[in-house]
């Protein structure tokens, strides 16, 4: 139940910011675009007489598959843990309800789920583990939208490590999942 | 009193007094207890065989192949060469008492004969010192390319005649590689090598990772998990031939296969029904019979020596724990009974070749060590002191377990004793090691 | 000679029957025994018929004192009729004298000559004769004397007999009392003796207490060398006892090294026989007398864990 109101809660705003987002641009002010393509990371765009504009945040302006938009929570692709825990934390729940939005709207996109874990402990135990968590994600898109043909997981336990290194830092890197669009 | 009664008396006390005196050597005069010793290797002295007889030279010496193999152990310590105050090469001359002199325990002496080109034979005797007298003297033939195995082999009769123990040096030890490239590209590489690290072979080379190496019992078999498909799955390969099989591709996990003891099954983990179990595979029929049925992580199996126990990883009391299933007829008879109850996690049991020893990774605030739980009366001792300890790997006559670990940001293989006395560290070979896995002894050896 | 016979055929007869009857009277007096012969005291035949006790016993009485009196009579009489005996002997010889004398009177004219050598030659005969007579006689006395003299020396030896009886026991009794003196004194001996052993003991004791703490001291001294010396084997070695019995030589080296309750492990036994080996030479105490209780060690080696 508290899930479904957290839900809300927090997509809530951030339907109004997007939609504010799409208001801002039009009410920017004089504007001089120029044409110098897409700036997709809204960085200043220097006139001819030195006058700076800014150009307005890059969600409408951003030409291209809302997969590769940057700006988009679906460009959060990697999902984190806890150590030796299997469970969503909070703040990864936005970018799975996105992309599980996007898995329903598309159904033809496909994407692989692959779990990980950090390097501690046993590597057969972290190979299940990185499934569960891969799992874990898989059963909140699936719970939010996608449908389980869209989904594929696999865990490559310790063994695939994105950070090298053997502290907190490094770990708490490695212990993820990772959300890869095999197509979309 | 009659006078001859008196008489009588003092010859009697004179005959048990007489007795006495008799008596009283045969019982010693003090008896010592000694209840403590002190711990530490035994010194031998390592006389460099007589090879002058040869007509081509051996490719390796033999004498620094055994005194590697002895200090190895952490049970002996061979003499430097430096000093050594003699150099006999059969019993004839060995003078004990200049031995005593310099504390040597142990004396080993020996020469090299060539029979033909390749074909040398060679014989050596062990002393012990203190004692005054041969322990052993054995001659054997062998073959230029095996030098380096006769050597072992020399290394292992010596270590069982001084330990009681057999000798584990003619053996073989499997281990992963992951290399990692200039470009970042990474690299993973199956290999075998010596259990003194020399002769490193790879037998399987792959950009996707490999894991969880595991002996068959007649030591010619290696099964593993190969990523190469994306995803993983087990196969089995002839260590000799490079030929091999894939065993099994299902849905989710293929994962840690353990050869049984009969060599006839594999115990693994799948996880095509929802959650990781374990399950066997009948390698004639290749028949899945599957052994858990719980939704907790169950995994990493270790079957006792005499195949009538698995103990696994599972997860299903809320954290990584070992338990125990009992097995008849490849049927589990009970339901799995928990083993550790020390420690936040602790995981990846391997059984000892006697079955009376079960070591695990134990976990403790962050830490994770090689422990030892004695099956007998269920205690737990913590063998290791460093932080990121995994895989540990009985040696084949139960004396050391192998095991990875972390040194210098790199992966490195150790090896420990038992009892925690003796440490050692391998050869660090290239890139980061790990998983290792000790192979059988094999009566060929 | 016959006519000699004839001529005092008489005195031959009278003589040969005195000699008869002193012959016959010598027999019968010589059995002084109290047993009387009614024959002798025939006389007294009491032909009284009523007698009262008294007076009987009165006449018993008389005819005992007369019985005594006739004994000492007899005695007397003995002794006359032996010196009638020895008389009437001697009457023999004077008659025999004078029968010779005769014959020699009447072959004196004959012989007269060879008559005095005669009666020389027979007086000499006679006078040994008489000599010898004498010496019988004396002998004779000599042998009653040497006979009352038997008797007093029966008498005395029986006394002395009965005397030295009586000495036996008192020298029987004095003995028992040496010998009980003896004893007290030997048992006083014994009792001194056993002080004395005793105090030797003690002191012995303390010589003891003074070699034992030495020999303590050096025990530890010991053990603590073969615990150095001794590499323990590998693996559990809980429960494993083994015994080793050594031999040491003064100076403390090890001469001899035995096993004499074994672990049932070869390896832990080798491991405790070369550490009593390689600890050699032991430590001991200075003192040999003291040394020498320690060249037998029994050494027990069992570990704790």
């Amino acid at each position: 139940m508290n899930h479904k109101l957290l839900l809300a809660a927090v997509l809530l705003p951030t339907v109004m910011l997007t939609g504010c987002e799409t208001l801002g641009g039009q009410d920017g002010g004089e504007v001089v675009v120029e044409d110098r393509g897409t700036q997709a990371d809204g960085s200043q765009i220097t006139g001819s007489d030195g006058a700076t504009t800014t150009g307005a945040s890059a969600g409408t302006a951003f030409q291209g598959h809302q997969l590769d938009n940057p700006q988009s929570i679906l460009s959060s692709r990697i999902i984190y843990f806890e150590f030796d825990s299997a469970s969503i934390r909070n703040e990864d729940r936005a970018a799975i309800q996105a992309h599980a939005e996007y898995l329903g709207k598309n159904g033809g996109a496909t994407v692989a789920l692959e779990g990980h874990t950090d390097e501690r402990g046993s590597r057969e135990y972290n190979i299940a583990l990185g499934e569960r968590r891969a799992k874990a994600v898989r059963q909140l898109l699936l719970f939010q939208g996608a449908v389980s043909s869209q989904l594929q997981t696999v865990s490559y336990g310790e063994e695939s490590p994105a950070a090298i290194g053997h502290d907190e830092d490094a770990w708490q890197q490695n212990r993820r999942v990772e959300i890869t669009y095999k197509t979309r | 009193m009659q006078p001859s009664n008196k008489k009588y008396r003092n010859i009697f006390s004179l005959v048990i007094f007489v007795l006495l005196l008799a008596a009283s050597p045969a019982k010693a005069a003090l008896t010592i207890q000694i209840t403590e010793g002190v711990d530490g290797a035994q010194p031998i002295a390592v006389v460099p065989f007589a090879t002058d007889q040869l007509k081509t030279a051996l490719p390796y010496d033999l004498v620094s192949i055994i005194n590697n193999d002895l200090a190895r152990s952490g049970r002996f310590s061979p003499m430097p060469e430096k000093d050594l105050i003699a150099r006999p090469h059969d019993g004839g001359t060995v003078r004990f008492s200049d031995w005593r002199l310099v504390n040597m325990d142990y004396l080993l002496v020996g020469r090299v004969r060539q029979l033909g080109d390749v074909n040398y034979e060679v014989q050596f005797q062990l002393f012990d010192v203190f004692k005054g007298e041969q322990v052993t003297g054995i001659s054997y033939p062998f073959v230029a390319g095996d030098t380096r195995r006769m050597a072992h082999r020399i290394s292992d009769i010596v270590y069982e005649k001084l330990t009681g123990q057999r000798g584990a040096f003619n053996t073989r030890i499997a281990y992963v590689t992951a290399l990692t490239a200039v470009t970042g590209k990474r690299q993973y590489r199956l290999n075998i090598a010596d259990s003194d690290g020399f002769n490193e072979q790879t037998i399987l080379d792959s950009s996707k990772p490999l894991m969880s190496p595991s002996w068959s019992p007649d030591g010619q078999q290696l099964a593993y998990v190969s990523f190469e498909a994306k995803r993983p799955q087990i196969f089995v390969q002839q260590v000799f031939n490079g030929q091999r099989q894939r065993l099994t591709d299902f849905k989710g996990l293929n994962s840690a296969p353990v050869w049984s003891p009969d060599g006839k099954h594999l115990a693994m983990t799948l996880s095509k029904s929802g959650n990781p179990e374990l399950y066997l595979f009948e390698l004639a029929t290749k028949k899945l019979t599957q052994l858990t049925k719980h939704p907790a992580i169950d995994t990493e199996p270790t079957w006792s020596p005499d195949g009538s126990k698995l103990v696994f990883t599972s997860d299903r009391g809320g954290k990584p724990q070992l338990y125990i299933m009992e097995l008849s007829r490849n049927k589990p008879v009970s339901r799995p009974r928990r083993l550790t109850f020390e420690g936040e996690y602790n995981a990846r049991g391997a059984f000892s070749p006697d079955g009376k020893y079960l070591a695990m990774v134990t976990g403790n605030r962050g830490r994770f060590q090689i422990a030892v739980l004695e099956m007998a009366n269920n205690t737990l001792q913590v063998l290791t002191d460093s932080r990121l300890d995994e895989s540990p790997s009985f040696a084949p006559n139960g004396s050391m377990i192998i095991y990875a670990t972390n040194r210098n940001n790199r992966g490195v293989l150790a090896a420990v004793s038992v009892d925690g006395r003796v440490h050692q560290r391998l050869e660090v070979q290239q890139g980061d090691v790990r998983e290792p896995a000790w192979s059988p002894l094999t009566d060929a050896q | 000679m016959k006519e000699v016979i004839r001529n005092n055929f008489g005195a031959i007869i009278f003589s040969i029957a005195v000699h008869a009857m002193l012959l016959g009277l010598l027999f019968f007096s010589f059995d002084f025994q109290p047993e009387r012969k009614l024959l002798t005291i025939k006389p007294n035949v009491i032909k009284a018929v009523a007698v009262d006790a008294s007076k009987v016993q009165a006449e018993l009485e008389k005819l005992k004192r007369a019985d005594d009196r006739n004994k000492k009579k007899e005695k007397d009489r003995i002794a006359n009729l032996k010196r009638e005996e020895n008389r009437l002997r001697k009457k023999r010889a004077a008659e025999e004298k004078k029968l010779a004398k005769l014959k020699k009177k009447r072959q004196a004219e004959e012989r007269q000559r060879k008559l005095e050598q005669k009666n020389l030659a027979e007086l000499k005969k006679q006078q040994a004769a008489l000599k010898k007579k004498q010496q019988a006689e004396t002998k004779k006395r000599q042998a009653e004397q040497r006979k009352q003299a038997e008797l007093k020396k029966q008498q005395a030896a029986f006394k002395e007999k009965r005397q030295a009886e009586l000495k036996k026991k008192q020298d029987a009794i004095k003995k028992r009392q040496a010998l009980a003196k003896k004893k007290r004194e030997a048992d006083k001996k014994q009792r001194q003796k056993e002080l004395a052993q005793q105090l030797a003991a003690e002191e012995q004791a303390r010589e003891d207490k003074l070699a034992i703490r030495e020999i303590d001291k050096y025990q530890v001294l010991i053990r603590q060398k073969v615990v150095r010396n001794w590499l323990k084997p590998t693996g559990s070695s809980k429960g494993l006892v083994s015994t080793v019995k050594v031999r040491l030589i003064p100076g403390g080296d090890v001469i001899d090294v035995k096993v004499i309750k074994s672990s049932g492990n070869v390896i832990y036994d080798r491991s405790v026989e070369r550490a009593v080996r390689k600890a050699s030479p032991l430590p001991l105490p200075k003192d040999p007398a003291i040394a020498a209780r320690m060249y037998d060690i029994e050494f027990n080696f069992a570990l704790e864990t």
